[in-house]
């Protein structure tokens, strides 16, 4: 044991900074104020949960009053209940009521500004949040909403961005000429995502007399090696509408596989 | 004068006392730059809708079939409820294949009494290796259920043969006696439908059950419970996919897709051969293979990482559930290093193979050693007098006090989760966990790891149980007579290598 000792005698011991005693206890003392500060706003958070539930019940009791028609509409209290309320629940609300309801609560929320933060996301450049900001603003009606969703259908910096941005433009009500549609479809790149399925879904429901023309498109673009599009033809040709179904009908063939391997 | 062995063995010393720092140091720095990456990225995206209405309305008419492949082995006592709650999972074209790993209690006897099961016929396109199929049958009850019974094999060779008899353009892999949210399916199908056609997998977050309150096979209360084994793990978890893999998937450089969940583009599968058999990590093997190939073909793909998708499962609540597991995940993990090894620092492969692989050997291969050996350095030199205390400090610091503040950091990511941790009680016992788990579990872990390192490089491949008091209050109960420990090639407990943590330090 004692050779042990001399040996170590004998070593050079590793030097380091001196102020490093004083680091742990700085990490220490920073660790429990992280735990401190994340405690406070975790109280905060539950509070904030709180409160957005208690908004949230307080604009279904409102709007479900002005639903049943128990009280006449009073747009100012409308207006001041749509700004308190969590943006989420205006939306769900939206999605389950037509007409003049849904018409007169776009109306109040864009005065109250609940699109507002929208807008501001779709200037944001992180994909995933321009996306979102484009599903609220399929409610949204004024023609500031419909310009800020156009100049994405035109100059949306990825094709994902442009055709999710068309969708959004069709859903807002819109009528664009056959062109335009041309136009902006071919503008949404040459790969036949499941998002331009449901955008011709889309165009097939709201705008009818537009789908053979765009059936012509889509067939234009099958042949750039594209037969998913095959599932949209399909749908085309059981529309409702028979001038649809014939449209589709007629232009099935040529790109259906059996042809390209002809 | 010292002998020249008294300086060689001094240089030895502080060349591996070097090492040990620096090998803190790095996985540090990693872990840092996860959780900042991580952080940036949940700030940055849009926080995940908890809309039904809006998911279903952009999923329904796009929604491509989906089949749920579930392996169960040995599951007489939650087999029936956990069918129950994938059947009810929420997607307009689905399809529940559940397959009978050759159980030895009576599972096969539950399913077909519960299910009202009649043999059936089904075509299979392509088959998958697996082990023997004795039966294939349709419930009554259930048009989309199939079961399939079969010789035992491992939990790949299960699943590789429910992805044979599959119909779905995607499959869904997910442990029979995991529990995912209703709305699992429709968010995880989101990145298939919105993508530009590169998506051939997507995984979600895995966390901890335990404290969970769960009602016909859904979560119904969130909670951690006030055991510290579960805490730790919980917080493990935290790191592992609200940091790291969330990281990872804004890098590119996402290596695994946890067994407990995921979906696969059901081509790519089959192109690639399905899960293999001879790994203990097969699906970390399976996700670096696909993305091998992909590479080498030069085809474009992506993973993509929800962890807003929760599949619940239960961590292991004995000491010796959590060696046994955490020396699997080691060794599955050092099996896939040593497989795939050409792509380390390899070009061709891209990131995967000048970070991730990189970043795997550190965590996995150099990382538990270097911990390890640098506590026993410290009290060894501390002991002698042969080591400045100030380096013993450094190294406390770098580990616990570092590893507390990491675990501080993540639970503010977790607060931003659609469906964070009940209850400020909870959270309060999340941070006391975070410290507390520095000072013992910490360093228990890496010996489990270093376990695993040897029981690679003796080759052993027997798995051991892990013990599991089953979810919605069910103890599982001790398995069978005879099926406790088995041979190499013999499935034991289907719970998953996968769900190892990646990229963080445990």
């Amino acid at each position: 044991m004692n050779v042990i000792w001399n040996i170590v005698g004998y070593l050079p011991a590793l030097r380091l900074p001196a102020g490093l005693v004083d680091a742990m206890f700085g990490g220490c003392a920073l660790l429990a104020g992280i735990c401190a500060w994340l405690m406070v706003r975790r109280v905060l958070a539950a509070q904030r949960r709180e409160t957005t539930q208690a908004a949230n019940l307080f604009m279904v009791r409102e709007l479900g009053s002005y639903v049943l028609g128990e009280h006449p509409v009073d747009l100012d209290h409308l207006r001041a209940t749509l700004e308190q309320a969590p943006l989420q629940s205006i939306l769900h609300f939206l999605r389950l009521h037509r007409g003049q309801t849904q018409a007169l609560v776009i109306a109040q929320a864009e005065l109250a500004g609940v699109f507002d933060p929208a807008i501001k996301a779709l200037g944001s450049g992180v994909a995933s949040r321009q996306i979102e900001a484009l599903k609220h603003l399929q409610f949204a009606r004024g023609p500031a909403f419909r310009s800020a969703v156009l100049r994405q259908v035109i100059r949306g910096p990825t094709p994902l961005l442009r055709v999710e941005a068309l969708y959004t433009f069709v859903a807002m009500g819109t009528s664009p000429s056959e062109i335009a549609l041309a136009i902006w479809i071919d503008g949404t790149g040459p790969d036949m995502t499941p998002r331009h399925q449901a955008l011709f879904q889309l165009i097939a429901d709201r705008l009818p007399d537009v789908l053979p023309d765009l059936v012509q498109l889509v067939t234009t673009r099958a042949f750039q090696d594209q037969l998913a599009v095959l599932a949209a033809q399909h749908q085309a040709m059981h529309h409702p509408l028979p001038a649809i179904g014939t449209a589709a009908a007629r232009l099935r063939a040529p790109i259906h596989p059996s042809r390209r391997v002809a | 004068m010292p002998a020249p062995f008294e300086v060689a063995g001094m240089a030895l010393y502080n060349a591996l006392v070097a090492f040990c720092v620096a090998t803190v140091i790095l996985r540090n720095g990693a872990a840092l730059i996860q959780l900042a990456v991580a952080l940036r990225a949940t700030m940055r995206e849009a926080r995940p809708t908890m809309d039904m209405f809006d998911l279903w309305q952009r999923t329904e008419a796009q929604a491509p079939r989906i089949s749920v492949i579930a392996p169960a082995f040995n599951e007489e006592l939650s087999i029936a409820q956990s069918i129950q709650s994938l059947l009810s999972l929420q997607y307009p074209d689905l399809e529940v294949i559940v397959v009978n790993d050759g159980s030895k209690d009576r599972t096969m006897e539950i399913l077909r009494e519960t299910f009202d099961l009649v043999p059936a016929e089904r075509a299979i396109d392509r088959a998958l290796h697996h082990t023997r199929v004795v039966g294939c049958y349709a419930s009554r009850k259930h048009d989309n259920l199939l079961v399939v019974d079969k010789e035992n094999g491992r939990k790949a060779d299960a699943t590789n043969a429910g992805i044979s008899y599959s119909s779905g353009d995607l499959i869904c892999v997910i442990d029979a006696d995991s529990v995912i949210d209703p709305e699992g399916l429709v968010r995880a199908v989101q990145p298939f439908i919105e993508g530009d056609g590169s998506v051939i997998a997507v995984g979600g977050s895995i966390r901890i059950a335990n404290g969970c309150t769960i009602k016909g096979g859904h979560v119904v209360k969130v909670g951690t419970g006030r055991e510290w084994l579960p805490l730790f793990q919980t917080l493990e978890y935290f790191r592992a996919f609200l940091a790291g893999r969330v990281a990872a998937s804004h890098g590119g450089i996402l290596l695994l897709i946890s067994g407990a969940f995921g979906l696969f583009r059901r081509d790519v599968l089959l192109e690639a051969g399905g899960y293999q058999h001879d790994s203990l990590g097969e699906d970390l093997e399976l996700l670096v293979r696909l993305q091998r190939i992909a590479r080498e073909n030069n085809r474009p793909h992506t993973i993509a990482y929800l962890p807003e998708i929760c599949c619940w499962t239960e961590a292991p609540f004995t000491i010796e559930g959590v060696r046994n597991q955490r020396t699997r995940w080691q060794q599955g993990g050092l099996q896939v290093f040593f497989k795939h090894r050409v792509m380390l620092f390899n070009k061709r492969y891209g990131r995967l193979g000048m970070i991730a692989f990189p970043l795997l050997a550190l965590e996995d291969l150099i990382g538990p050693i270097a911990e390890l050996l640098g506590y026993v350095l410290m009290v060894v030199g501390l002991a002698l007098g042969i080591l400045d205390p100030a380096v013993a400090v450094l190294y406390f610091l770098l580990t616990c006090l570092f590893g507390s503040l990491m675990s501080a950091g993540v639970l503010i990511i977790e607060e931003m989760q659609p469906r964070p941790v009940a209850g400020v009680a909870d959270f309060g016992w999340l941070l006391m966990a975070a410290v507390v788990e520095n000072f013992g579990y910490r360093q228990l872990i890496q010996w489990y790891r270093l376990r695993g390192v040897v029981h690679f490089l003796k080759k052993k491949t027997a798995w051991a149980a892990v013990p599991r008091a089953g979810l919605g209050g069910k103890p599982a109960g001790p398995p069978p007579k005879g099926v406790e420990r088995r041979k190499a090639d013999l499935t034991i407990d289907h719970r998953d290598p996968g769900d190892a943590p990646q990229g963080t330090p445990a």
